[in-house]
């Protein structure tokens, strides 16, 4: 069967910096993954390669049958815009806008009308409901996660990727946070690879990734 | 669309700034285009003034004072010449002259100046009469379509004069019977339209023969004066302008005798009448040329050299007002970009320190899917929309200014600038607005399209 994604013999490098190479990955339709490794192991690095945030050195990475690194820039902008849906460290946020047109914007930027309902739906079911015409600043940390986390949602991506989702946050949302993502991906088909060093996490995935330090 | 709005929302979310650029485009744009309204507005009727008259003839002074007065009627007169100088050109047969046009000022009804003169007087401005009737007998008018709208003139009214130029109420003329208004003239978009015209014949009854005491408020000239009412006399220096004095002729005689009721009052007519007055004072003659050749051109200065009298072009003079309009005028245009630059600075400074706290957003748009362009346009969008807006307030601005500045010069001079005329060349103003705005946000536009996307979001 075709996978969904498949990493192979990536390597990269900073300038001025010995090469990285990065473990391959092999992540099936819909398969949840952890991909683990200590701080300044090049968890963030690999999981922009993935994201085509940047280009490596060498390698291949096949995303739902595209060679994304073969993409010119803008295709490769639109293609991250659709199948792939990311989660922050520590969530952003287009300040002038509202909750609710924060999130239609990942919608409109891929060209598509946004779908309000589908967007009070996930509001109402993250709990964010009251939340929905504020301002991102009104915002508490867990909360602004938890939009983060509708925003990658809302295209229906092939491909959710989280960076350290849960590392601002403490025991109660953690769990909350990660919980939630696991459903919504499984919910929509989304396959999800959970970057990061927080070992809370280990007993959430059966699927781990070691990156050598 | 959706761009423009988030660039719309990112503008209002760093106020301060942006309400910075929008007072300081608002202020440049304004100046210039009150500038330019003003400029053509009083251009165009400096040059419909000129009327094809070629040359003024009156006492000697300040040419352009001659050409201001007798012209453009916002000056004061240099003085009085008779009749018996000035009888050479009058003659129908002069070989070099095709019209001329005597011109006797020194009155006015509520600041509105009262022109004695001849019929051809209304030739030279085109002007058709749009109710009633030329003017036939002394102390009737036919007033201009300015002068009957603002005060409300109408057919059958009847007013006193006021000496001077001032709507002064000691200075009021009760002594003599009330102008009578007998027509109406149509718009000619001229000086006419501000003046009322009567025979040089009133205007010598006016300033003729009468007494110098003080007449008492209720004199009996009032009795037929209805809403135009005149105010109460105190005293008044009969004489028109520069001292000559009348006092001791009687002219309302003869003068009334004079003057037939006639279609046939026309020009030359009145011009003939007009000498047989010889030691009577009008302020100027005007002269339209047959042909301008190389006696026309020696003229001018055979009268000033020969002659007791003054001799004005009034093109020559008209730029001379140009000149020196022109200073102030460049001074202002000079301010007013200096100003317009330094709002185009405000946006850039304004973007690109927005740029530093947006870093982090750019990229994010970029990992939902937008491109460089996207990010290149978003920031051009804000740069545009200000530079957009910034002319809008600017050019009401510009408007309303005109329009106080209009019922400044309205007051002055009783000359009309029509604040909502809006002239094909403001779009070019437009143009250089938003162009500002574009110049000023392409580098941070560059900036945004070159963000770092990995390293941005490395940072968290």
């Amino acid at each position: 069967m075709s996978q969904l994604l498949s990493a192979h013999s990536i390597s990269f490098h900073y300038p001025g910096s010995a090469d990285l190479h990065l473990p391959d990955i092999e992540l099936g339709v819909a398969e949840q993954a952890l991909l683990l490794g200590s701080s300044g192991s090049g968890k963030t690095t690999y999981l922009h390669l993935i994201a085509g945030l940047l280009r490596p050195h060498s390698g291949k990475l096949m995303i739902d049958g595209t060679d994304i690194y073969s993409l010119g820039e803008r295709q490769l902008d639109a293609f991250r815009g659709q199948n792939i849906g990311i989660v922050f460290q520590v969530p952003h946020f287009l300040r002038a806008l509202s909750v609710t047109e924060n999130i239609a914007m990942a919608q409109r930027l891929v060209g598509k009308n946004p779908d309000l309902y589908r967007i009070d739906e996930l509001l109402t079911e993250l709990g964010l409901a009251a939340k929905r015409d504020q301002k991102i600043h009104h915002l508490s940390q867990g909360e602004k996660q938890r939009v983060s986390i509708i925003r990658a949602l809302i295209n229906k991506p092939r491909l959710i990727l989280a960076d350290e989702p849960t590392s601002a946050l403490d025991d109660k949302n953690c769990t909350s946070v990660i919980n939630m993502l696991k459903e919504q991906a499984t919910a929509q088909g989304s396959a999800l690879l959970v970057v990061t060093h927080d070992h809370r996490l280990s007993k959430e995935f059966d699927q781990k990734i070691q990156l050598a330090s | 669309m959706n761009l423009l709005r988030l660039s719309w929302k990112n503008i209002w979310s760093r106020p301060l700034a942006s309400v910075l650029s929008l007072i300081l485009f608002a202020l440049g744009i304004g100046l210039i285009t009150v500038l330019m309204l003003v400029n053509a507005q009083l251009k165009d009727q400096f040059e419909n003034n000129l009327a094809g008259i070629d040359l003024v003839i009156g006492a000697k002074g300040s040419p352009m004072q001659l050409i201001l007065c007798n012209m453009y009627h916002i000056d004061a007169p240099t003085g009085n010449i008779s009749i018996g100088e000035v009888k050479p050109f009058l003659n129908p047969k002069h070989p070099l002259i095709e019209t001329s046009v005597p011109v006797s000022v020194g009155d006015n009804y509520k600041t509105y100046r009262i022109i004695g003169t001849t019929h051809t007087f209304a030739d030279l401005y085109d002007a058709q009469l749009a109710q009633g009737n030329w003017w036939h007998a002394d102390y009737q008018v036919t007033v201009g379509a300015q002068v009957a709208k603002a005060l409300h003139l109408h057919i059958g009214d009847t007013f006193l004069s006021s000496h001077g130029f001032d709507d002064n109420e000691d200075l009021v003329h009760d002594h003599h019977s009330p102008f009578l208004v007998v027509g109406i003239f149509e718009p000619t978009g001229s000086v006419l339209d501000q003046l009322i015209l009567t025979s040089t014949s009133s205007v010598w009854a006016v300033h003729g023969n009468h007494d110098h005491e003080d007449h008492p408020s209720d004199s009996t000239d009032h009795a037929d004066v209805h809403d135009h009412d005149s105010h109460e006399h105190g005293e008044h220096g009969h004489d028109t302008q520069d001292g000559h004095d009348h006092a001791g002729h009687d002219h309302s005689a003869h003068d009334h005798r004079q003057v037939a009721p006639s279609d046939q009052y026309r020009g030359q007519v009145m011009a003939e009448q007009l000498l047989t007055s010889p030691e009577e004072d009008i302020t100027a003659l005007l002269i339209r040329y047959k042909n301008n050749n190389h006696l026309t051109l020696s003229l001018p200065r055979s009268i000033n050299e020969n002659t007791d009298l003054q001799a004005a072009n009034p093109a020559y003079e008209i730029n001379r007002v140009y000149a020196m309009m022109g200073t102030g005028t460049e001074a202002l245009r000079a301010l007013a970009i200096l100003i317009a630059i330094v709002s185009g600075l405000s946006v850039f400074f304004s973007l690109l320190s927005s740029l530093k706290d947006r870093k982090y957003e750019l990229s994010l748009l970029r990992v939902m899917g937008a491109g460089r362009g996207t990010l290149f346009l978003l920031i051009i969008m804000e740069g545009l929309l200000l530079a957009l807006l910034g002319y809008v307030l600017g050019f009401i601005l510009a408007h309303v200014g005109a329009g106080i500045f209009a019922g400044m010069i309205a007051e002055e001079y009783q000359y009309s600038i029509d604040a909502l005329r809006v002239l094909p060349t403001e779009i070019w103003v437009a143009l250089s607005a938003l162009l500002i705005g574009v110049f000023a946000s392409l580098l941070p536009a560059w900036q945004a399209y070159r963000t770092d996307i990995h390293e941005t979001l490395s940072q968290g």
